[in-house]
């Protein structure tokens, strides 16, 4: 049976301290070297067809690796753990075919990360951990055309990824999850849709979860892949009222810094930043050192820019422990007071109204 | 890139079917290519956002707004701007603001159909993360008094921050910008009752913000463009200082309120204020004696070019001038 734990509000430990998220999982996933019977595991015995590499339904044929890399992580230092659900849609298992798991694989994945936490918790008086259900980008874009010769085609449309998000947005709320991410966001459009979903599903449910907010920028010009400067994509992102926007994978710690900067000025509300342990080498893995990692991370909690840190791609235990005592003692950056002004956007930021920045020094 | 302070940010007007005969013609034409050059053009000319609206009986409306704003997406020099979603249709403004990854503006809702439907399309607004126009409508109709627009303009604000949590710096009001010098006396009034609500609006209502389609505000000067551009750059020389923060214009002719002559700038602003009951009589006298001053003829008068460098650069730079800015400068 397991027991239930009041949590303290995320939102009000973030006033407190720095608050750590968890490392990797694709790659912790990686690091197992699962074969195609581990993916197919006793759930889908017998299937034809072949799952290797369909991280997700590995909450459905694995639970017990995917709940002990939780629970690696909480070991770790991680307060907050993320759900192995981020290709947790139809749009996304249509890969595998998988689209009629996609309830089942946030339901279960979601908990998962419960039973981490609360195995934890229930060992740890006075500790909290959260579930943040994670929700990927898809791999369809709906700002841009795939096809060259007709820019103005997509290949995929509002209303059916907003449909997508929400069924698997439900799943996750039903199992659990204290918290939403939104991660690796690199079309602003596919991250509004998703919004539409979660205001709606918190509508129907009448219960709403705190939304974390995530984008990647795909080049050191600090632009989305779809072209927003990261001023832009916090004035399009701004009307969820997240609990925090941030920045994930792309180029490492070090590439990241002058884009992260900027999200923290111009935010106001909680950063949460998880960058890749460095940038891929040739053979596509991480070798940035847990200790270097960890020193950059420090510098930028020392600069004021940060409320939630973690890792993504080559992240490991390793990785969030170092983090943890890193920024262990440094205060948490203070929500900044920007002066109120209309705040529109298309891939650059346009302000009407409000002082000049001149005038307030921003 | 910023707008702010005391700035007013230009909303380019070409890229709108019902105003722009030519821009129809392309849409209805089915060339978007050319179309998309409007759009450029609208850019480089200044606009700041860009209005789009495709309400035209001939076409599929909802069709031609996804797709222009589809194909504007894929231009980097025009998607760096916001985008303003002009309909009267409901559908066709909620299919636009589903290709925007930007945060864009709508244009407009209105109290025309009762609270109900104004609430409901607030909350999809919000939930979609843009700002809107609201226009000076309501159940009785189109406001045209200082205090009707007002009214309705704050009946319009306490329901959308109270009742829908929307971002009171999110709204632009538009007070709606009436045709004067008609010969309809009631209608002598108009430009005097917006500038008047916008002041009570910009005082009254905080941080919303106040617009309007200003070529409406000549339409009797039909094919006089010269006259139509001075009353244009005179009305908002006024309705600016009232605190009208933006405005859908044509962003490439825009006269300098200090180049409309004397004579013509007096009577445009009788008109303007309501000042004597000849007013119009008194514009109508002039207006074909001054065919030749707008932006166009600007352009095309190079007495400015005799003056020294200096001189020649801030003329540029007042007129918004580009043709010599690199020789100028390098000279400079």
């Amino acid at each position: 049976m397991i027991k239930l734990h009041s949590k303290k509000p995320l939102a009000d430990e973030l006033s407190e301290r720095i608050v750590i998220m968890d490392g990797a999982m694709g790659t912790e996933i990686q690091a197992l070297k699962l074969v195609s019977t581990d993916y197919h595991g006793k759930y889908f015995e017998g299937l034809g067809s072949d799952l290797t590499g369909n991280n997700d339904i590995l909450n459905l044929t694995a639970p017990d690796a995917i709940r002990d890399i939780h629970l690696s992580y909480l070991t770790a230092g991680a307060d907050i753990v993320v759900t192995n659900t981020f290709n947790g849609t139809t749009i996304s298992q249509a890969d595998y075919a998988m689209e009629e798991c996609v309830a089942e694989i946030n339901a279960e994945g979601a908990r998962l990360a419960y039973e981490a936490c609360n195995h934890i918790m229930d060992a740890t008086p006075g500790r909290t951990c959260w579930v943040a259900g994670a929700i990927g980008p898809t791999n369809k874009t709906t700002s841009i055309s795939p096809d060259v010769n007709d820019p103005g085609y997509r290949a995929i449309d509002f209303e059916t990824i907003k449909e997508s998000y929400k069924q698997a947005s439900r799943a996750l709320l039903v199992g659990g999850v204290d918290l939403f991410l939104l991660e690796t966001i690199f079309d602003t459009l596919n991250a509004k849709a998703c919004i539409v979903a979660l205001e709606e599903l918190f509508e129907e449910s009448e219960e709403r979860r705190p939304v974390l907010i995530s984008g990647t920028v795909t080049d050191l010009s600090g632009r989305t892949l779809t072209g927003q400067t990261p001023e832009a994509f916090w004035n399009s992102l701004r009307h969820a009222q997240p609990l925090t926007i941030g920045l994930n994978c792309s180029m490492g710690a070090e590439g990241m810094r002058p884009h992260l900067a900027e999200l923290s000025r111009v935010a106001d509300t909680y950063i949460c930043v998880y960058p890749n342990a460095g940038l891929p080498n040739e053979f596509g893995e991480y070798d940035e050192e847990a200790t270097q990692t960890a020193g950059l991370v420090r510098e930028w909690a020392e600069a004021g820019l940060v409320n939630i840190v973690g890792g993504c791609c080559g992240t490991t235990p390793a990785h969030v422990s170092a983090i943890r005592a890193a920024v262990d003692g440094v205060a948490p950056r203070t929500i900044p007071d920007r002066p109120v002004a209309m705040r529109l956007s298309g891939l650059e930021p346009f302000t009407i109204g409000g002082p000049t920045d001149e005038e307030t020094g921003v | 890139m910023n707008g702010s302070g005391s700035q007013f940010v230009n909303i380019g007007e070409r890229t709108n079917v019902t105003g722009s005969a030519r821009f129809r013609d392309l849409i209805t034409g089915d060339d978007y290519e050319a179309a998309l050059e409007v759009a450029r053009q609208q850019v480089e000319s200044g606009a700041q956002i860009i209005d789009v609206n495709m309400d035209e009986g001939m076409l599929d409306s909802e069709a031609a707004m996804v797709r222009f704003l589809n194909l504007i997406a894929s231009e980097p020099d025009i998607a760096r701007i916001p985008v303003m979603i002009d309909s009267s249709k409901w559908s066709v403004i909620e299919a636009g603001l589903k290709c925007v990854q930007g945060k864009s503006i709508v244009n407009s809702i209105s109290l025309k159909e009762g609270e109900a439907l104004f609430l409901e399309q607030a909350r999809r607004i919000r939930h979609y993360g843009a700002a809107t126009v609201v226009m000076a409508f309501d159940e009785a109709g189109q406001a045209d008094t200082a205090d009707r627009k007002f009214n309705i303009c704050a009946r319009s604000y306490n329901l959308l921050t109270e009742v829908v949590g929307f971002a009171p710096e999110d709204i632009i009001f538009d007070p709606n910008i009436f045709a004067v010098a008609t010969g309809i006396e009631e209608h002598n009034n108009y430009a005097v009752a917006f500038i008047e609500a916008t002041k009570r609006i910009r005082a009254e209502l905080p941080h919303a913000h106040v617009s309007g389609g200003v070529s409406n505000l000549s339409f009797s000067f039909r094919g006089n463009n010269a006259v139509r551009e001075a009353m244009h750059a005179a009305f908002l020389y006024h309705a600016i200082r009232a605190g009208m923060d933006m405005g859908i214009v044509n962003a490439g002719q825009i006269m300098v309120y200090d180049d409309i002559p004397a004579d013509l700038l007096e009577r445009i602003e009788d008109v303007l204020f309501n000042r004597r009951a000849d007013a119009t009589d008194r514009l109508l006298e002039v207006a074909d004696d001054h065919r030749g001053i707008g932006t166009a003829a600007v352009k095309k008068n190079l007495k400015w070019r005799d003056g020294n460098v200096a001189e020649r650069l801030e003329y540029a730079l007042v007129h918004g001038i580009a043709d010599f800015v690199i020789e100028d400068t390098e000279e400079a």
